[in-house]
């Protein structure tokens, strides 16, 4: 017999139920997350600019080259300032999402929390999950941004199907976030350095659709294109918010990009926990 | 009555590593071995031992922090790598680093954010913690100040009352007192001593400060180059007092000195002589010091040999550390052929 039962303890904590959930999702994302983010005020204010710069100098770009507010064919007709205002605003969202995880572990090393975290009830894939979700919301607010400059600034008419647009951006975010673990996974293990996001972070602006379409890579190199899913996802995205297109006409690109979470979120959950147990034999969860 | 841990044989094998990819891989370190014992339920069970003996990785073990590298240990009747989750839900630790803590929260909003990982809700945080922030002196208006703000005793403190309000069945300290004032060791001590006894808490703990051993601990168990053993009860001198000298002599001529003194006197205990620094250490327990002490040194003095310094404190349990540590030494110098 247990000596819990024997002793009476009824000490146990971390059931999980609703509540439970709900206060999780609130403490990972007002307290750990928006309290700890916008008390760095100089970060918020470099952050949301860092957000609408790269808007405004595309902008100038495409006036100077002459390109601004006019259809081009290899567009589809769209108007290029309208191709880069939606490849920007969502290759940011799954830039900083792939990224994402990796920086709260690296963060949580450096604050020496990680070990704490891990300590609790709440499992490491829960904790993980919920450290997502400020994260998502920051970025879903800069995509935002982008989106409402575009409009207002920039003169961008979008006609948007609301339907198609939550489903693209919800499997986008979800495809990506099998990325973001093994992403993470890399992370946990070497500490520095991370491959994964540094990819995302940089070489998808050019290859995946966001600045230019896909069509005009050069044949070896469209491949790298569709190993993402950034570029189905805005392949989803454009004709869901400047032609209203219905869920069934961007059904090709929904069904690649379940595919691909179907893929890389069981493979980064896999890698997270063979990597967390390995730092626990290896001893170095808190090293950084 | 089942033990609250049972562990058997744990070891902990750290793997060597390459310093560069065609590098050879550095043997692999030995942090703890064959390490077996029971705590029982609601005791305070210290583990004692030098620097890197292996109490923190011990500890880590224990608290799923680290996987052991082999054998079994059960907490609560739940196995430590099979239940993991149970275990989690079971245990709470007290680290010994300040950075366990959100810089930029405040100590109140870091204690809300951790204790809703164990899924404990504002109001039953509120009602566990008004006694135990009281003891440790941890006010409303500390609490409402960041965390950055804090002291070194302060931070530390927010760690125990972090971990006390948990109120898990098992509790894990390491060095509990390391880097607090005589005052705010003596809160920790107190809560120690009082909460987690009236709660029936079982507690394990690490400590290099032996008065909290003294103080709190129902045994002890001692570490030393990854080798534990557990001692009944803290070790006492039966009543008897420690008395420490040094002297600038041979060890042996010390040694035999002291053997036909301790002969011919009553009230004499067992001695021993360590050559240390230059000089030897003599550690010998007597009924009465101050009754033994003039003839002691009359004795030596008689034999041409003079005492430097006479230590009559009572650091019981310190003695049978250093007796131990000198042990281990001794068995580590002797020549393998």
């Amino acid at each position: 017999m247990e000596a819990e039962r024997s002793e009476g303890f009824s000490g146990r904590l971390g059931r999980s139920g609703v509540r439970a959930v709900a206060r999780k999702a609130f403490l990972f994302t007002y307290l750990r997350g928006w309290l700890v983010w916008s008390s760095y005020r100089a970060q918020v204010i470099l952050t949301v600019v860092g957000w609408l710069v790269p808007v405004f100098v595309f902008f100038l770009i495409a006036v100077f080259l002459g390109a601004a507010g006019t259809s081009i064919q290899a567009l589809d007709g769209q108007s290029y300032v309208a191709f880069f205002v939606i490849g920007l605003a969502f290759q940011g969202f799954v830039a900083n999402l792939v990224g994402l995880l990796a920086q709260r572990i690296r963060s949580e090393q450096m604050m020496g929390t990680l070990e704490l975290v891990f300590l609790s009830p709440t499992r490491p894939g829960s904790v993980l999950l919920y450290s997502s979700l400020f994260g998502v919301l920051l970025n879903l607010l800069a995509a935002g941004a982008i989106l409402a400059v575009g409009w207002s600034v920039l003169g961008v008419v979008f006609v948007v199907n609301p339907l198609s647009t939550i489903v693209a951006t919800v499997l986008l975010a979800v495809s990506s976030v099998g990325l973001s673990l093994i992403a993470a996974s890399f992370i946990l293990w070497t500490k520095q350095g991370n491959p994964v996001a540094v990819f995302f972070a940089t070489f998808t602006q050019f290859f995946a659709g966001v600045l230019f379409p896909v069509s005009t890579l050069p044949a070896s190199v469209q491949w790298l294109a569709y190993s993402v899913p950034l570029t189905f996802g805005l392949n989803a995205l454009r004709p869901a918010l400047l032609a209203g297109a219905s869920v069934a006409a961007i059904a090709p690109s929904l069904a690649l990009m379940a595919v691909y979470a179907a893929v890389t979120v069981p493979l980064g959950v896999s890698l997270f926990r063979y990597t967390l147990y390995r730092t626990k034999v290896e001893g170095t969860v808190a090293t950084y | 009555m089942n033990p609250a841990l049972d562990v058997r044989n744990l070891g902990k094998r750290f793997p060597g590593v390459r310093p560069y990819p065609w590098a050879p891989r550095a043997p692999d370190t030995v942090a703890l071995e064959h390490a077996t014992f029971e705590v029982r339920p609601g005791e305070i069970f210290s583990l004692i031992g030098p620097n890197g003996a292996g109490k923190t990785t011990l500890l880590k073990i224990l608290s799923t922090l680290l996987i052991p590298s082999e054998g079994t240990a059960t907490i609560l009747g739940f196995d430590l790598l099979r239940d993991e989750a149970e275990v989690r839900s079971r245990v709470a630790l007290v680290t010994n680093s300040e950075r366990s803590f959100y810089y930029r929260l405040s100590g109140w909003e870091n204690l809300r954010f951790f204790c809703g990982l164990y899924n404990l809700g504002r109001s039953e945080l509120e009602r566990r913690l008004q006694p135990t922030a009281k003891n440790l002196g941890l006010t409303d208006e500390i609490l409402a100040r960041d965390y950055r703000t804090y002291s070194t005793g302060t931070q530390r403190k927010l760690q125990f009352l972090r971990a006390f309000v948990l109120e898990t069945p098992v509790l894990f300290l390491d060095e509990p007192t390391s880097s607090l004032d005589p005052v705010s060791a003596e809160e920790i001590r107190r809560v120690i001593a009082t909460e987690c006894r009236d709660r029936h808490q079982t507690v394990v703990m690490s400590a290099n400060n032996l008065i909290d051993v003294e103080r709190l601990s129902d045994r002890v168990a001692f570490i030393h180059q990854g080798h534990l053993e557990t001692l009944d009860e803290v070790p006492s001198t039966g009543g008897r007092v420690p008395l420490r000298l040094f002297l600038r002599a041979p060890p042996d001529e010390v040694a035999r000195v002291l053997e036909a003194w301790a002969e011919t006197t009553p009230g004499v205990g067992p001695f021993d002589v360590a050559a240390r620094a230059g000089g030897v250490f003599v550690r010998l327990y007597v009924d009465d010091p101050k009754a033994t002490l003039e003839p002691l040194l009359t004795a030596l003095w008689e034999h041409g040999l003079v005492v430097d310094q006479i230590d009559l404190r009572p650091f019981v349990l310190e003695e049978e550390f250093l007796r131990r540590v000198d042990t281990g030494a001794e068995a580590e110098e002797e020549p393998l052929n």
